[in-house]
C-alpha cells in the first residue's frame, strides 16, 4: 500500500508539471531543416519521399526530383520521420543544424521498420506473413521466438502453440499471453479440455492468418491490462482499408506435408523372440490356449494349413496403416476500399488440410467484415463482423498418461505397439487378403483380457463420420467502437464487443476391431461415445477519455477509463458406453455406464486505468500508470489491494523511463548511431485466473446410489483468494546503426511472482481435500538480444540476416507447502512432486526451476551377477521393498540404479533432479536473399539447453508387457556377462526397471530450419492485373538434434508441470506449399 | 460510471447453474432439507470401506497375505503412520461438517404442519453426526469436537476443543435427548426405496428400503455408553436401557436364521446350507428383519460410490459373471477358524436323539471354497453392502451390557435360547430380577427370538443341549475352586466376545468389540490387577502385532496433526 501511495504522488507531481508548463505557452520557434534522401541500395536520389517532424506531423514536406527536402520544425524537433512506399519507413536524428542532412532509405524487403510512435515497454512485433502458417502462432514462433517462446503442440493441422512471455510466471494458474484482437480481450480457453488424447481445441485457429495486419509483443508494461497481464500480451490486430481505391487480393495455395517417420520398431521374428523371453517371466502360466503357440507353434512355421497360420504369420508395418503423405488446399480472397464516408475491408477464406494421421482432417471457413465509418465531422466508428467456422477430424494420439483404465484407442500409439505377425484385414484360406478388418487380438488373453489390442485400421475406419470423432468450432464476434474528437485535444471513445465461441466435440470408440474392456468397478464395454458442448459468451466494452497536448520541448499524452469485461463459459458432456454397433453412435438413456458433466464458469471484471505519457524534445520520456481493478474471482479479504464499495481491488501502478541518447547534442556527431535508446521501467501487474469459485462455499449436487440426488457441500470458500502479482524490472536498450543497417536490441529483466496461486489441503475438520489460496513465489531473470544486420543492399541483389535469443531462470523462491521435503543429492530440500506420466516424477522445489524431472539416477545394467552383488551395501544386492512389503533384490540384467544416500535400499530417498525442461536459449535465426524480384526467406527457430522426459520411448523400452518394442530391445540383457544398456525383459516389471530415471531423459536441444520460402512478383502492370506473386515455401525441412525420438518439439498440455514431456504427439514432417497470390 | 461504481459488489456477483451457493442452500423448505440429508449419506458412503477396515483389520479375525497392500498391511499391524490414507479423519468429518451445516441452517418453524417428518430427519442428522463421532473416537485417542458447520477458510484457525470417547459421551447423549418425543426416540426417515443399480453379474437391481440407511438414535445411545463403559455413571445400565428401547421401538428379532449341518447321510454334521448366509449374500434389502442399519453401496461405479471390500475379500464385485480372485487382500485368520472348530454343533438325529460335531456352521456359511484354487474365500460383500447394526449384533451388545449389570444370565439367555417368553419361564439360570428386566419379551412379538450361538450350532436349546449355563460357566472355571459373581461375569463375557467373532467375524466391528471389552476388564478386575484386560487383549492379538497391547496407551491412534 504505501507504494501505491507513493506512486500516485508522483504521477499527480508529473501531471501537476506538466500542466503549468502548459500555462505559460510561448509560440513554437521554427528551425530549418534541409537534406537529400537517397537509396541505399543504388545510392540514387529519392523523390516524393514524405518528411515529417518526428514529434508533430503537421510539419511535413515531400523531396524534389533531386531528393532534396527543406523542413521547418520546431526547435524541440531532434528527429525527423521519412517515409515512401517500398521502403522501410525511418526514425532520422537530425545532426547539427546548419547541415545538410544525408538520409539513406532501406528496401522495405528487410527488417527493421520504424514505427512512428516510440513505446518504452519492451516489444516486438511482426507485421502480415502470407505463407503457408494456418494458425498465427507459427508465424510467432518463426520470427519473433526469443520474444515469445512458442512451442508447437503437435503437427496436426492449427493444433497452435504454447506461448510463453519471459519464463513461466505461475505453477498452477495460466502461463499463456493475453491476446487482445483489435483491442478485445479474447479468452483463448487454453484450460478447456480436449475430449481426444493428444489434442487441443485452439481458439487461435479460427483467426485467418491471411487476415491479420500485424501482432504485437509487450513484453512488460502490461499494467494497462491489470489482473491479465502478468504473462504478457499478444496485440492481433486485423487488416483495415488504408485506401479509397478498390483493391482485390485472391490467393490460393496449396501443398502437401510429407508422410513422417516413426521410430523404429521391432519385426515379427525379432518380436517373436522377445514374446518368447517375456512369457518365461510370466508367473503360473498356462499355456494352453495360445492360438500362436499351440495351433501353430510360432517358433517353427508350422502348417499352412492350420486355420490360424495366416493370422499370425505377417510381417505387418503398422505405421504405414495410420500415416499418409498429407495434402493442403487454401483459397482466399479480400476485398477493400471505400469512400470518404466509410472504408471497409471484406475477406473470405476457406482452407482444407490434412493431418499426416488418416482421417484427421482440418477445415476452415472464415469471413470477416471490418469497416470505418465517417458519422460526422468529428464522429467516426469503427464496425467490425467476423466469424469462423472450422471443424476437425481427430482420433486420440500418442500414447495416454494411463494405459490401464481404458483400451488403447490411439491409432498412432497402436501401430508402434501392435504386433507385427498380425496384419490390419483378414486372410482367406489361401493367405489372400479380404477386405474384412481383423478383430482385436487375442494372442495373450489368457494373461488378462485387458491386455488385448485392438486394430488401428478399424479406430480409423469405423470411427470416421460427422457425429463420431469431430470437433466443430463456430466463432461470431461484432464490435464497435465509436470515437468522437470533442477538441483539438480530447478524445472519447468507446469500444464494445460481444463474442460467441461455440465447440461442440464427438467422440467414437468403435467396437469393432477394438477389444472388450472391462472398467475398473464399472464392467464391460464394448465400445464408447461421448459428447461435449461448451459455449462462452463475451461482453466487451472500454470507455475512454484520451487527451492529447504539445507544449514547447513538452509532448503529453493521457488517457484513462472503465473497461469492463463478462466471460461466461460453459461445458457440458455425455458419454456412455456400449452403443449396441457402430453404426449408431449416439448418446442414449440405453447405454451403459453413462456419465454427465456440466460446468459454468462465469467471470466478471472492471477496471479503471489511467495512463499517462510525457516526453521532452524527444529525448526523455516517462510514462506512468495505474490500473484498479475487481473481479467477481477476488476475495473480499485479500491481503493485497484495498476494499473499497464492497468489493476488493487489485490496484497495478507501473513507471517507465526512457533516454533517446542519440537525440543528445553531444551524441550527434557520431555518425554510425542512427539511433541509440535507453529504457527503464518497473511494473505490476496480475494474474486473475483464479478457479471462478474458489471465494465461494457451495454444493454440488451429487447421485446417491443410482437415482436420488443429494446436495454436499463441496468448496470452502477462501474470501482471501486473490491474483498472482508479478513485479517486473526491465532495462532495455534499443540502437540502429550504421544508416539503419545494422538493428541492435537488448531487454533485460528481473520478474518475481508473489501470491502464486496454489491448492492447500485443508485441515481435516473441514471435511474436504483441499482449497485454493495464494502462496509461493517464483522469479523469472533473463534477457533477450536481437541483431539484425543488412549484408548486402545492391540494386538486384540483397541480402540481410538475423538472430534472436531469449534467455529466462526460473526459480522457486518460497512454496505453500513448505513442510514437504525430498532428497536432492541426498540433501534434504523443501519441495513437493507431482504425479505427470509417471509416479511423483515432476518436482518443485526452493531453488530450481519449476518442474524440474526427478527420479532415479542409473548406471547402466548389470552385467554379472558379481556385479549386482558388488552393487550394494556390504557385497549383497542392492533392494527395494515391493508394494506388499517384500524385499526384491537387483541382480544381474536389472538397471544398476544409483544408490544416492547409500543404505543399500533403492527408494525415494535416491531420487533426486534429473533433468530440467527449460531451455537456457531459445530464438530464431533468420535470413534473406532476394535477387530482383525473386526472394528468398529462411527462418530458423532453436531450443538449446532444454530436457525431455522422453514418455513415449519409455513405453517402448518397458520390456514388461506384450506391446511390440523399439528396435533397441533386441539388445536387452540375456545372458550372464553380457554388456548392454538394456534391462533384461520381465513381465510386469517387478524391479521397476522401467520406472521415472535418467534413461528417458534426453538433450531437446534442436535447431530446425522451419520456413524456406521463395517468391517471385511476376512484373506485371496491366490493367486488370496489379500484381502476381507465385510462391513456394517449405516448412520444417530440417532439424539438427540428437534427440531419440522423432521430434524434440511438443506439448502434452498447457499446464506448467507437463513441460518437456514426449508422449508421442504427431510429429513435425517436411511440407512443402506453393501458392499464388493475385492482386486486381 | 458513477453509477457503477454505487453498486459494485452486485455487480461483480455471478450466478452458476452447476453449483449452488451457500446463500442459496438456506434448508428453509422440506425439499433442501431431504437434497442435504442425501448428501450425507453419500458421505457415510464414503468412510464406508474406512470404517470396516479400521475396525477389521487389527482384530484377531482375519489376517494379511502377501497381496496386500503395505498401508493395509499397517493398519492390520497397528503399525499405521499418519501419511496411512486409512488413517485420515477427513472422510467422518465430511459427514459431521454436511450434519452441522444442516442442523445449524434448519428452519425449525417448518416443523409445524409436518411435525414427524422434519422432526425424524432432524434427529436422524444428530444421529449420524453422533455416530461419525464415535467411529473418529473408536479409531483415535481424542478428536477435535466441532459442531459449527465450517464454511470458510478463515474458521479453520480457530482451536476446536479435543475429546476422548470419555467425554465426548455425555455431550453426544445429552445432544441426542435432548429433544425426545415423550422420552422415545424418533423414528428414521422414510424416502422410500433406493436403487442401487443393476451389478453387471446380474439382470435383478439392487434395491434398498430408505429406513435401513440410517441409524436408530437408540442404538447408537446404546453404543456411546458401553463403548465408555464407566460403570461408576452407570453406563452399563445406561446401554442395556437403550438397546432395550432400540429393540422395543423397532421389534427387533433374533430370528432362526441359521446355517445348518445335514442331519443324514454321510455327510452328516457337514454344512448344508441354511438361510444364515442370505443375511449377506441377498442384495435387496426392503423390509429384511435382521437389518436395522446398513451403509448400501453402488452396484458398479456408474450408479455411484462402490465399495472396495468385496474385491479385497476376494470377490470382483464387478465382473459380468461371479467372479473370484486369487489376489485378495484380506484372509479369515487362523485364530477364528479354530474358534470355528472348536464349537459344537448339535442336531437332531432322531426322535430325541441328538447329534453332536465339531465345528460352527456359521463358518462355512462365512466363505466361498473355490476348489479350483483350493481357496476359501470371506464371501460376506458379495452383495456389496456394509452392514452397521443388524438384529444378533444389537442382542450380543445388550447381552455385553446385562452381563457387566451383573446379570450373566440375562447374557446366557441371548446366546443359547433366546429372549422368549419360554426362555423366560423355564431357563433355571434366570434370576426373578432378570426376568422383571426382561419383562418385555413376554410380548408375544418375541416369541420367534432365537440363540444367537443356536444360528451356527443348531439345536443347542434342546433338551439334551450341551449348551447349558452351568456347564459352559463351570468348564471355563474349572481351574478355580470357588468363584464370585465377577468370574462368572468374566467368563460369560469372553462367551460374548466369541460368540461376536461367530456371528459377526468381517464386518468391521471386531477390533472395537475387543478394546472395549478389554477396556471393561480393566475397570472390574477379577484377579486383583488393574491391567488384567490389558493383558488380555495382548494375549489376543500378540499374534499378529509387534505393538504391545497391554499398554492400553497403544489400543488407539493418536488424532493425525498436520
Amino acid at each position: 500500500m504505501k507504494s501505491i501511495r507513493l506512486y500516485t504522488t508522483i504521477v499527480i507531481a508529473l501531471l501537476a508539471t506538466v500542466g503549468s508548463k502548459a500555462q505559460k505557452s510561448q509560440s513554437d520557434s521554427l528551425n530549418m531543416v534541409s537534406g537529400v534522401v537517397y537509396d541505399a541500395a543504388t545510392g540514387s536520389v529519392l523523390d516524393g519521399v514524405s518528411v515529417q517532424a518526428f514529434n508533430d506531423p503537421k510539419y511535413s514536406t515531400m523531396t524534389a526530383d533531386n531528393g532534396k527536402f527543406y523542413i521547418r520544425v520546431p526547435k524541440n524537433t531532434s528527429m525527423l520521420y521519412v517515409k515512401i512506399s517500398g521502403y522501410n519507413t525511418e526514425r532520422v536524428t537530425i545532426k547539427q543544424s546548419g547541415k545538410v542532412m544525408t538520409v539513406y532509405m532501406n528496401s522495405d524487403k528487410f527488417t527493421g521498420k520504424q514505427h512512428s510512435e516510440i513505446t518504452l515497454a519492451a516489444t516486438n512485433g511482426m507485421d502480415d506473413n502470407n505463407g503457408a502458417a494456418l494458425t498465427v502462432e507459427t508465424n510467432i514462433e518463426n520470427s519473433m521466438n526469443a520474444d515469445v517462446r512458442t512451442i508447437t503442440r503437435s503437427n496436426t493441422p492449427a493444433i497452435g502453440g504454447l506461448m510463453f512471455i519471459r519464463g513461466i510466471n505461475s505453477l498452477y494458474s495460466s502461463t499463456q499471453p493475453l491476446v487482445i484482437l483489435d483491442g478485445v480481450m479474447m479468452d483463448i480457453q487454453e484450460d478447456a479440455t480436449s475430449m481426444h488424447n493428444g489434442a487441443y481445441n485452439n481458439i487461435l485457429s479460427t483467426i485467418d492468418p491471411t487476415d491479420i495486419e500485424k501482432v504485437t509483443v509487450i513484453k512488460n508494461a502490461t499494467t494497462l491490462y491489470g489482473s491479465k497481464g502478468a504473462n504478457g500480451v499478444i496485440l492481433i490486430d486485423t487488416k483495415r482499408s488504408k485506401s479509397m481505391v478498390t483493391r482485390i487480393d485472391a490467393q490460393v495455395y496449396g501443398g502437401m506435408t510429407f508422410e513422417p517417420t516413426t521410430l523404429p520398431v521391432m519385426n515379427s521374428s525379432q518380436y517373436r523372440l522377445y514374446l518368447t523371453d517375456l512369457m518365461g517371466t510370466v508367473s503360473n502360466l498356462k499355456q494352453t490356449s495360445f492360438h500362436f503357440l499351440n495351433d501353430t507353434p510360432y517358433m517353427t512355421d508350422g502348417k499352412i494349413t492350420n486355420p490360424y497360420y495366416w493370422t499370425y504369420h505377417n510381417n505387418t508395418d503398422w505405421t504405414d496403416c495410420v500415416y499418409r503423405t498429407a495434402y493442403t488446399q487454401n483459397y482466399k480472397i479480400n476485398v477493400q476500399g471505400g469512400d470518404d464516408v466509410a472504408m471497409y475491408y471484406l475477406s473470405l477464406g476457406y482452407t482444407n488440410a490434412e493431418s499426416t494421421i488418416k482421417d484427421n482432417d482440418f477445415s476452415r471457413l472464415n469471413i470477416r467484415f471490418n469497416t470505418d465509418v465517417k458519422i460526422l465531422q468529428n464522429l467516426k466508428t469503427r464496425f467490425d463482423v467476423s466469424y469462423a467456422h472450422s471443424t476437425r477430424d481427430l482420433r486420440d494420439d500418442g500414447v495416454s498418461s494411463d494405459l490401464t483404465s481404458s483400451p488403447i484407442s490411439s491409432p498412432t500409439f497402436l501401430s508402434l505397439i501392435k504386433s507385427p505377425f498380425l496384419s490390419p484385414y483378414i486372410q482367406d484360406a489361401n493367405g489372400n487378403f479380404t477386405k474384412t478388418l481383423s478383430s482385436a487380438d487375442d494372442f495373450f488373453s489368457e494373461i488378462g483380457t485387458n491386455n488385448s489390442l485392438g486394430n488401428p485400421v478399424s479406430i480409423l475406419t469405423n470411427g470416421e463420420d460427422n457425429n463420431k470423432n469431430n470437433v466443430t468450432n463456430n466463432q461470431f464476434n461484432v464490435s464497435v467502437r465509436p470515437e468522437l474528437q470533442i477538441n483539438k485535444n480530447l478524445v472519447l471513445s468507446e469500444l464494445f464487443s460481444y463474442a460467441l465461441t461455440r465447440v461442440s466435440q464427438r467422440y467414437f470408440r468403435p467396437q469393432t476391431g477394438m477389444p472388450e474392456y472391462s472398467i475398473s468397478e464399472t464392467g464391460v464395454s464394448t465400445n464408447l461415445a461421448k459428447s461435449s458442448f461448451s459455449k462462452e459468451t463475451e461482453l466487451y466494452s472500454d470507455l475512454r477519455l484520451e487527451w492529447n497536448a504539445k507544449h514547447d520541448m513538452s509532448k503529453m499524452k493521457v488517457f484513462g477509463g472503465m473497461r469492463f469485461s463478462s466471460f461466461n463459459f460453459d461445458d457440458n458432456s455425455l458419454s456412455g458406453n456400449n452403443t449396441g454397433n457402430d453404426k449408431t453412435p449416439d448418446i442414449s438413456y440405453s447405454l451403459k455406464y453413462r456419465s454427465m458433466n456440466g460446468e459454468e464458469s462465469p467471470t466478471k471484471n472492471l477496471a479503471y486505468y489511467l495512463d499517462g505519457d510525457y516526453s521532452y524534445a524527444d529525448r526523455y520520456f516517462a510514462q506512468a500508470a495505474l490500473t484498479a481493478e475487481t473481479s467477481s474471482n477476488f476475495g473480499i479479504n485479500a491481503s493485497e489491494g484495498m476494499k473499497f464499495l464492497k468489493v476488493r481491488w487489485a490496484l497495478f501502478p507501473s513507471l517507465q523511463f526512457g533516454w533517446m541518447a542519440s537525440a543528445e547534442p553531444w551524441m550527434k556527431n557520431i555518425m554510425a548511431i542512427d539511433e541509440l535508446m535507453l529504457t527503464v521501467g518497473y511494473d505490476e501487474t496480475g494474474n486473475d485466473r483464479i478457479n471462478t469459485l474458489a471465494s465461494r462455499a457451495y454444493f454440488t449436487s451429487v447421485k446417491y446410489l443410482n437415482t436420488a440426488t443429494g446436495l454436499q457441500l463441496s468448496n470452502i470458500g477462501n474470501d482471501a483468494i486473490q491474483w498472482e502479482t508479478s513485479r517486473r524490472w526491465n532495462i532495455g536498450l534499443r540502437s540502429s546503426l550504421l544508416n539503419h543497417r545494422l538493428n541492435v536490441n537488448l531487454n533485460v529483466y528481473h520478474s518475481h511472482t508473489s501470491n502464486l496461486l496454489t491448492k492447500k489441503t485443508l485441515d481435516d475438520v473441514a471435511g474436504l481435500g483441499s482449497y485454493w489460496c495464494n502462496d509461493g513465489a517464483l522469479s523469472n531473470n533473463g534477457f533477450e538480444a536481437e541483431v539484425n544486420g543488412i549484408i548486402l543492399n545492391h540494386k538486384k541483389w540483397k541480402s540481410e540476416i538475423g538472430l534472436s535469443m531469449g534467455h529466462y531462470k526460473n526459480e522457486v523462491t518460497k512454496l505453500a507447502n513448505t513442510d514437504g521435503t525430498l532428497t536432492v543429492d541426498n540433501k534434504q530440500v523443501r519441495g513437493f512432486t507431482t504425479s505427470v506420466y509417471g509416479d511423483d516424477n515432476v518436482a518443485t522445489i526452493i531453488g530450481h526451476p519449476v518442474g524440474v524431472f526427478y527420479g532415479y539416477k542409473t548406471a547402466g545394467v548389470f552385467s554379472t551377477d558379481a556385479d549386482a552383488k558388488a552393487a550394494g551395501k556390504n557385497g549383497t544386492y542392492l533392494y527395494q521393498y515391493s508394494s506388499t512389503n517384500a524385499i526384491q533384490q537387483f541382480k544381474a540384467g536389472d538397471v544398476h540404479f544409483v544408490d544416492i544416500n547409500g543404505d543399500g535400499i533403492i527408494d525415494s530417498k535416491d531420487k533426486t533432479i534429473i533433468g530440467n525442461p527449460n531451455p537456457d536459449l531459445y530464438g530464431n535465426i533468420h535470413a534473406m536473399l532476394s535477387y530482383k524480384n525473386l526472394s528468398m526467406n529462411v527462418a530458423f527457430n532453436y531450443s538449446l539447453g532444454n530436457d525431455v522426459y522422453n514418455y513415449q520411448r519409455s513405453i517402448l523400452e518397458s520390456g514388461s508387457n506384450f506391446y511390440n518394442q523399439s528396435t533397441s530391445l533386441c539388445n536387452r540383457w540375456q545372458t550372464e556377462g553380457q554388456v548392454t544398456d538394456i534391462p533384461k525383459v520381465t513381465y510386469n516389471d517387478p524391479m521397476g526397471n522401467s520406472r521415472f530415471s535418467d534413461r528417458w531423459i534426453e538433450d531437446g536441444s534442436y535447431l530446425r530450419l522451419a520456413s524456406l520460402k521463395l517468391s517471385y512478383t511476376v512484373p506485371v502492370s496491366l490493367e486488370w492485373l496489379q500484381g502476381l506473386t507465385i510462391w513456394c515455401e517449405g516448412e520444417n525441412l530440417f532439424t539438427f538434434t540428437n534427440y531419440l525420438g522423432r521430434d524434440p518439439e511438443f506439448s502434452a498440455s498447457n499446464q506448467v508441470l507437463y513441460q518437456g514431456i514426449d508422449t508421442g504427439m504427431l510429429q513435425k514432417s517436411a511440407s512443402i506449399t506453393f501458392g499464388v497470390k493475385i492482386n486486381l | 460510471m458513477v453509477l457503477t461504481l454505487g453498486s459494485c459488489d452486485k455487480m461483480m456477483d455471478i450466478q452458476s447453474s452447476t453449483v449452488e451457493f451457500e446463500s442459496d442452500n438456506q434448508l428453509n423448505s422440506a425439499n433442501d432439507s431431504v437434497y442435504t440429508m442425501l448428501g450425507i449419506l453419500k458421505s457415510m458412503q464414503s468412510v464406508a470401506d474406512q470404517t470396516v477396515l479400521l475396525g477389521e483389520l487389527r482384530g484377531d479375525l482375519v489376517n494379511v497375505n502377501a497381496n496386500t497392500s503395505s498401508e493395509l498391511q499397517a493398519v492390520a499391524n497397528s503399525t499405521a503412520t499418519t501419511d496411512n490414507s486409512y488413517l485420515s479423519p477427513k472422510g467422518y468429518y465430511s459427514v459431521i461438517n454436511n450434519c452441522n451445516y444442516y442442523l445449524n441452517h434448519i428452519d425449525t418453524t417448518i416443523y409445524k404442519g409436518s411435525k414427524n417428518l422434519m422432526k425424524r430427519e432432524f434427529e436422524q442428522v444428530k444421529t449420524l453426526r453422533a455416530w461419525a463421532y464415535l467411529q473418529l473416537a473408536q479409531i483415535y485417542k481424542s478428536v477435535p469436537y466441532v459442531t459449527e458447520p465450517i464454511t470458510t477458510v478463515s474458521q479453520l484457525n480457530s482451536s476446536y476443543p479435543k475429546y476422548s470417547i470419555d467425554q465426548l459421551t455425555d455431550l453426544l447423549v445429552s445432544d441426542l435427548t435432548s429433544d425426545l418425543d415423550n422420552g422415545t426416540c424418533y423414528a428414521v426417515p422414510d424416502y422410500g426405496t433406493f436403487s442401487c443399480g443393476t451389478p453387471n453379474y446380474s439382470s435383478t437391481e439392487k434395491v434398498v428400503a430408505s429406513q435401513l440407511c440410517f441409524v436408530p438414535t437408540a442404538v447408537l445411545i446404546g453404543d456411546l455408553y458401553i463403548t465408555r463403559g464407566d460403570a461408576s455413571k452407570g453406563d452399563y445400565e445406561n446401554a442395556f436401557k437403550w438397546y432395550l428401547e432400540a429393540i422395543r421401538e423397532s421389534n427387533i428379532c433374533v430370528r432362526n436364521y441359521q446355517a445348518t449341518a445335514y442331519t443324514s447321510g454321510k455327510n452328516t454334521g457337514t454344512y448344508s446350507g441354511g438361510n444364515w448366509s442370505n443375511i449377506f449374500l441377498t442384495s435387496n434389502y426392503l423390509s429384511y428383519d435382521e437389518m436395522v442399519s446398513v451403509i448400501p453401496m453402488a452396484a458398479s461405479s456408474t450408479y455411484g460410490t462402490t465399495t472396495q471390500l468385496s474385491n479385497l475379500f476376494g470377490f470382483d464385485q464387478y465382473a459380468t459373471t461371479k467372479t473370484y480372485l486369487t489376489d485378495r487382500q484380506i484372509d479369515a485368520s487362523g485364530q477364528w477358524k479354530s474358534l470355528c472348530a472348536g464349537q459344537k454343533y448339535c442336531y437332531l438325529l432322531s426322535n430325541d436323539i441328538y447329534g453332536y460335531q465339531n465345528g460352527d456352521m456359521r463358518q462355512n456359511a462365512s466363505m466361498y471354497n473355490w476348489n479350483e484354487e483350493n481357496l476359501s474365500l470371506v464371501n460376506k460383500y458379495e452383495a456389496g453392502n456394509i452392514i452397521l447394526y443388524r438384529s444378533a449384533l444389537i442382542y450380543l451388545r445388550l447381552a455385553e451390557a446385562a452381563n457387566r449389570m451383573g446379570h450373566p444370565g440375562i447374557a446366557f439367555a441371548i446366546l443359547s435360547e433366546g429372549l422368549n417368553s419360554n426362555t423366560l419361564q423355564y431357563a433355571n439360570y434366570l434370576t426373578n430380577e432378570d426376568r422383571s428386566i426382561l419383562s418385555l419379551f413376554q410380548s408375544s412379538v418375541f416369541t420367534n427370538n432365537v440363540g444367537v450361538h443356536s444360528r451356527g450350532c443348531g439345536s443347542i436349546g434342546g433338551k439334551d443341549s450341551i449348551y447349558v449355563y452351568n456347564k459352559e460357566i463351570g468348564g471355563r472355571l474349572s481351574s478355580k475352586n470357588s468363584y464370585t459373581l465377577a468370574d462368572t461375569v468374566d467368563v460369560m463375557e469372553n462367551m460374548i466376545v466369541d460368540e461376536l467373532a461367530l456371528e459377526t467375524a468381517f464386518e468391521g466391528h471386531r477390533y472395537y468389540d475387543l478394546v472395549r471389552i478389554a477396556k471393561h476388564k480393566n475397570s472390574s478386575n477379577p484377579d486383583g490387577t488393574s491391567d488384567y484386560g490389558s493383558k488380555w487383549l495382548n494375549g489376543k492379538l500378540s499374534w499378529k502385532t509387534s505393538i504391545k497391547m497391554s499398554n492400553s496407551d497403544n489400543w488407539l491412534f493418536t488424532y493425525p496433526v498436520k
